[in-house]
């Protein structure tokens, strides 16, 4: 530039400068345009919203919820709204709590929630994000209590699937297998406990933390049905239960469903509807509801499935009078 | 040719005339309505149409129908002689059929032959008043029924409620009183109808229910279910079975059979005795003469 500066008169370089300077300028300019367009136009992008779905076990009855609750999300538009990311850890506290943080850190727009470990776990965080849960047993929903909490909770009534269960089997020793690392199994245990001395019954309790150790916790007990409480753990272990039900010809009730229907008594909250629910209140947050604004909703939809065909198998004579209570029959 | 004729007349006659006078004269069909879980109301009703078989010398035969209203329908269609009502099946039947109110049971567990109708819920559901009831599920029993649908309805009505249709989420019809019980312990209905009898024997056989229900209102007294006989039963038929029925508590075989029915005994039932079911019907807006049941 000075070897040609030298060439030029005093005019030109003053042309050339004030050029230079406009061209500077219009740079200047533009870049702060561009700047100003990337920001305006980057939460365009950016309105894809992130929301972090924890499911407390990689279980049947949570994938339906979430299908749903995808489903639900499709139908109302808002697939290509927000991006999910999907966590399953498995089912005890600190694996759920670390769940819940990692959704913390990577500033998810929302957190949901399928089952009542992972709506713990959740709510336990303390943090500020909007947190949606369903699928979690109603007692442990109506404790958790924050401004940015709401879903749809399950009421089952323990003391129904007893009711039922009694009426097929005369109960002396009741097996209830349960879970320490799932409060709402824990607390249902403790219901059964309170029925049991008002029904006279005893209690054999089975606290089950890795699926794979049922059939050792099964070994030579002497039931005369069992009764498997709202955990995934027990879910997982669904097989060496009836296993061990098949060969004692003992019934089986459960409040999760059974993905093999072999549970004699079933009876739970449609997965379904929760994860429509869950689906609803989700859009109305992402339309800038604030979740304290959003009524808890409980489950309407009941089912309660009577396994007439396995039964007949074990030997066991279903009543007339429950059979007709059943949503549905499995022949 | 004209004998021909004579004699196919005379069959025709015959054949016309002869379901009528065997189920006047050797057999009796009394009809029921499904107030409980069918399986269990048969075996209560089984050993006293025995009984009334063998005193009277007539066979009774016993058919349960499938819904409250059906009694109506059916009552002529399927030649009955005679039903076990519900007290808003009597006055309907009053009105449409031309039967006889005969006799009610006074049962053991209430020592009544009169019952009341509850509006329950479970003890948490937070549902104290009509007013809490709106957009809740509700588990009525049958239309034609005065404790599991007509008390509710007028209830309703005397708190602002004049369409169920959009006071409530959803509402169903269980069918039997058991089933409306069952619905709301089991939390697939918030509110349910139920007769005072069969929620007193439900509690009665396992009191912890006490714990989970709660009657959140309660109706005036109507006359039990109600055995009716058609108008047209010969009188001395008619004469017979009341006071078989009437005297049956003081025979030592009718008081084995009324213990497993669950009665004392039976009352003689006047038309007067539904006075307070048409003042029910009016008070829920119904038209008895228009009223569709079904």
């Amino acid at each position: 530039m000075a070897a040609i500066s030298r060439y030029l008169t005093k005019n030109q370089r003053r042309q050339i400068k004030s050029q230079i300077s406009q061209y500077t300028r219009k740079t200047i300019l533009l870049s702060v345009l561009i700047i100003a367009l990337f920001c305006f136009v980057t939460p365009a992008f950016a309105s894809e919203k992130i929301i972090g779905v924890i499911m407390s076990g990689d279980i049947k009855y949570f994938k339906e919820i979430h299908n749903a609750f995808m489903s639900k999300l499709e139908k109302e538009g808002y697939a290509n709204k927000v991006k999910i990311f999907m966590q399953k850890p498995y089912t005890e506290p600190i694996s759920m709590s670390n769940a819940a943080r990692k959704l913390i850190a990577m500033q998810a727009d929302m957190i949901v929630t399928y089952g009542s470990p992972a709506a713990i776990a959740a709510f336990r965080e303390k943090t500020n994000i909007p947190i949606v849960y369903a699928g979690v047993y109603d007692p442990i929903a109506r404790d958790m209590k924050a401004k940015n909490i709401t879903g749809i909770s399950s009421r089952i009534s323990v003391l129904s699937l007893l009711r039922y269960l009694r009426g097929i089997a005369p109960l002396k020793t009741l097996g209830v297998i349960y879970s320490t690392n799932e409060i709402s199994s824990v607390y249902q245990m403790e219901e059964l406990s309170k029925y049991s001395e008002q029904y006279n019954f005893v209690i054999e309790k089975m606290n089950l933390t890795r699926p794979h150790d049922a059939p050792k916790l099964l070994a030579g007990k002497k039931l005369d049905a069992i009764f498997i409480t709202n955990s995934s753990i027990s879910s997982m272990a669904f097989s060496s239960i009836i296993e061990y039900a098949k060969n004692q010809r003992v019934p089986t009730a459960s409040l999760f469903p059974d993905e093999a229907s072999q549970i004699i008594i079933s009876y739970y909250a449609d997965p379904v509807e929760q994860g429509v629910i869950a689906a609803e209140k989700v859009i109305k947050i992402l339309g800038g509801t604030q979740p304290s604004q959003i009524m808890k909703s409980y489950s309407d939809n009941i089912e309660l499935i009577f396994n007439l065909k396995d039964a007949r198998a074990l030997g066991i004579s279903v009543p007339m009078d429950i059979i007709t209570e059943a949503t549905s029959i499995i022949k | 040719m004209i004998i021909k004729t004579l004699l196919a007349a005379i069959i025709l006659f015959i054949i016309i005339l002869s379901p009528l006078s065997a189920s006047s004269q050797d057999e009796l069909l009394i009809g029921l309505i499904p107030e409980e879980n069918i399986f269990r109301q048969m075996d209560r009703y089984r050993p006293l149409a025995e009984y009334l078989s063998k005193k009277l010398g007539i066979k009774i035969k016993l058919t349960i129908i499938s819904k409250y209203g059906d009694i109506i329908d059916n009552f002529v269609t399927r030649r009955m002689d005679g039903a076990f009502f519900e007290a808003f099946t009597v006055v309907l039947a009053l009105d449409r059929l031309g039967v006889d109110p005969v006799v009610r049971p006074v049962t053991l567990d209430m020592a009544s032959s009169n019952v009341k109708s509850y509006l329950i819920t479970r003890k948490d559901s937070g549902i104290k008043s009509v007013a809490d009831m709106k957009n809740k599920r509700m588990a009525f029993v049958d239309k034609a029924s005065v404790t599991g649908y007509l008390f509710a309805v007028a209830h309703l009505r005397a708190n602002g409620v004049r369409d169920i249709d959009s006071y409530f989420k959803e509402y169903y019809f269980t069918g039997s009183h058991d089933s409306a019980i069952y619905s709301v312990l089991d939390y697939r209905a918030d509110v349910g109808t139920v007769k005072s009898k069969v929620y007193k024997r439900m509690i009665d056989n396992d009191p912890i229910l006490n714990n989970e229900l709660r009657i959140i209102a309660e109706s005036g007294e109507f006359p039990d279910t109600t055995l009716c006989l058609r108008s047209d039963l010969p009188k001395n038929i008619k004469l017979g079975i009341k006071n078989i029925l009437l005297k049956m508590d003081r025979d030592p075989e009718g008081m084995e059979v009324l213990k497993k029915y669950g009665a004392l005994r039976f009352n003689e039932t006047k038309i007067d005795d539904f006075l307070p079911v048409v003042d029910l019907i009016n008070k829920a807006g119904l038209d008895i003469k228009t009223y569709k049941y079904r």
